[in-house]
């Protein structure tokens, strides 16, 4: 871990643990508020697994895209789209990314290359492709990544894309975020074999797994990963490991209906990737208590500036209930 | 005028395009070579290359995502199906993705893409590869759906279709493949949404799709030895639906009949019949007449096949029952 560590540069440690913290805090102002009701679209919480969607954006530029699933929101801020036009979306107001259209599953940032999320388990990873195929045929240095659970590993369509991608050696990484449960239902329930990653490599692509609740982890396979992609070898797939802390859906956690024990979800919680991720910066000197403090208080402070922001601004009027059904 | 058969002219429409717009391609199971899908991309692979026309898998879903994604990044896509029936394959990502892209990301993606696909008939090609989904593709919003009935509209209709800026379902019918018409060299566009008067008559209206149109236009020969001028009208596209060509017809002829390709329950004549029955009832004389298919899978027998497809005898029927009523009310009238 400390050999990965040297290699980054300060300030990206710095800004990687922001954006976690960022995303976490921007969730827990939804659940704080969620009693309220005026946040009205199902929320899919990301809390627990921030170092994935962070740890992989980390390595990408601005021209590189994103393709989301329903757990949307971490991946929407890791690539740096916009908190305002977030929280807008959220409460379903005309500012919102996607006009209040589409809520926490539609989020949309174009400008950052974060280009789609879906409530289709793994509806979005074909197109993550269809656009490495664009790049390629352009001529575009770049990659796109598909972000999907172990959910997704169910669909059939995912092997279909892993096996075209591989055919004409396309630009993209495919990230499976493991956090063991479709819904409520646990792998175990679900696959013969419990190795992602091996269904992978059958098609032929090189795949790794990870801890996906070590940053420094993922960060330095995803690098790896798209070093190669951008130098014409190919896609490649990986596996994170992740803790989800929250259920599938809503502000409640997986104790209540049964899917794992207090016990459990508390070993699991000492697996923050934040709290571990600040562990290590303190511990190489990187940040300190004051510095801490003042980051936790500029992003709360955004934070509560884009809830009003999406408070305040207008619902969408008659005229866009028909708008925008064709381009 | 030089002539062209259905095949060619939709082949050169996705040339010419393809000549002019380099973010055109065309790809489907096959299609590179010159015995593909129905023979239609037949010697595109030469000029173009296998970049731009590009056999794929059989992974029919993951190949339409693959096309949005393309598309959303500014290519347009023509996806081939050799069966319309391939496409129930594909319908999360036509219908939840697709269909929906523009809207629920509120107007910041577009998928410009056309997806074309065969609909077959007769000569035992059965419940897996004869049917018609113009009317379920109809249902989505976001879609655009086309089915030409002859060469001329063929080509225009597929030039529309790749320069739109929407996911359109191009439906070519088997039945038309050997059709020739006039069909003018240089590259021209036909509406999305506009209906044709084929042949214009004052006793009743005959509104058809695809090889549908050229049974009615048998019928109407037939009709008019009897002294029936049936009106003739090729919708051409299921989605937009050209509703008005149909009233301003029935204003005149007080008579309707609708000829589909597709089954009659919950199918597109069901709409057209309750549009103009919602909005234009008083035009008309007798109640609506709909021919179409069975409540029954396709048949691969041709003695269950003959019962199963409407021909140019079933809409003469159906006209002479309506012109029938229209007498007897106009007898009590009178």
């Amino acid at each position: 871990m400390n050999e990965a560590l040297s290699g980054i540069p300060h300030e990206k440690l710095i800004s990687m643990y922001e954006l976690m913290l960022k995303i976490r805090l921007a969730e827990e102002k939804c659940i704080e508020l969620n009693s309220e009701q005026l946040m009205r679209s199902p929320h899919h919480y990301y809390i627990g697994q921030e170092a994935v969607g962070v740890g992989v954006c980390a390595v990408l530029d601005r021209e590189d895209q994103v393709y989301s699933s329903h757990r949307s929101h971490g991946h929407y801020l890791a690539k740096g789209g916009d908190l305002n036009a977030f929280f807008a979306e959220l409460y379903c107001k005309i500012d919102g990314c996607a006009k209040g259209k589409g809520g926490s599953m539609h989020l949309i940032d174009t400008s950052v290359g974060f280009m789609n999320s879906n409530g289709i388990v793994v509806g979005t990873v074909p197109m993550a492709v269809g656009a490495a195929f664009a790049f390629k045929i352009r001529k575009k240095l770049n990659v796109t990544v598909a972000f999907f659970g172990d959910g997704g590993a169910d669909q059939g369509v995912l092997y279909e894309a892993l096996n075209y991608a591989v055919l004409k050696k396309l630009p993209v990484i495919f990230v499976c975020e493991n956090n063991f449960f479709a819904s409520f239902s646990h792998v175990s329930a679900r696959h013969g074999v419990q190795d992602i990653k091996r269904r992978a490599e059958g098609f032929g692509m090189p795949a790794v797994k990870v801890f996906g609740q070590d940053i420094l982890e993922v960060y330095t396979a995803a690098q790896k990963m798209v070093q190669r992609a951008k130098k014409g070898e190919g896609p490649s797939f990986i596996e994170a490991e992740v803790f989800r802390f929250k259920g599938h859906c809503g502000t409640g956690d997986d104790v209540g209906p049964g899917l794992r024990s207090q016990e459990e979800l508390e070993i699991q919680k000492k697996e923050c990737p934040i709290s571990q991720f600040e562990k290590i910066l303190t511990n190489h000197q990187i940040l300190d208590q004051a510095i801490i403090r003042n980051i936790r208080k500029r992003l709360e402070d955004q934070v509560n500036q884009a809830v009003e922001f999406g408070r305040n601004s207008p619902l969408p009027n008659e005229e866009e209930l028909l708008k925008d059904v064709y381009a | 005028m030089r002539k062209l058969n259905y095949l060619d002219a939709i082949r050169e429409a996705m040339q010419q395009c393809m000549q002019q717009d380099d973010s055109v391609f065309v790809y489907g199971e096959g299609i590179d070579i010159a015995s593909g899908p129905f023979g239609v991309p037949l010697n595109l692979a030469h000029e173009f290359g296998n970049d731009r026309i590009i056999d794929v898998p059989l992974s029919e879903a993951a190949n339409t995502g693959m096309g949005i994604g393309a598309a959303m990044n500014g290519m347009r896509p023509i996806m081939v199906h050799f069966r319309i029936d391939f496409t129930l394959l594909t319908f999360d990502q036509i219908i939840n993705q697709a269909s929906k892209l523009s809207y629920s990301f509120g107007g910041n993606l577009k998928c410009p893409m056309v997806i074309k696909a065969t609909v077959g008939r007769g000569w035992g090609q059965g419940p897996n590869h004869s049917q018609a989904f113009h009317s379920v593709f109809a249902h989505f919003p976001g879609l655009k759906v086309v089915l030409p009935s002859n060469p001329y509209d063929a080509k225009g209709l597929m030039i529309e279709s790749i320069q739109d800026n929407n996911p359109v379902i191009f439906i070519e019918h088997k039945s038309l493949f050997n059709q020739e018409s006039e069909v003018p060299k240089e590259m021209y566009r036909i509406p999305l949404g506009k209906g044709k008067i084929v042949r214009e008559g004052k006793d009743v209206s005959i509104v058809a799709y695809s090889i549908m149109v050229h049974e009615a236009l048998k019928a109407a020969d037939e009709l008019a030895k009897i002294g029936i001028e049936a009106e003739v009208i090729d919708l051409r596209t299921s989605y937009p639906l050209d509703i008005d060509i149909i009233a301003e017809s029935v204003q005149k002829t007080g008579n309707l009949v609708i000829a589909d390709v597709d089954w009659l329950f919950c199918g597109i004549t069901s709409e057209i019949s309750a549009t103009i029955a919602e909005k234009y009832f008083r035009y008309l004389k007798a109640p609506i007449k709909r021919i179409g298919l069975p409540h029954a899978p396709h048949p691969v027998s041709y003695s269950l096949e003959n019962l199963f497809y409407p021909n140019p005898e079933t809409i003469i029927k159906a006209v002479n029952e309506l012109i029938g009523i229209n007498k007897r009310e106009s007898a009590n009238i009178g």
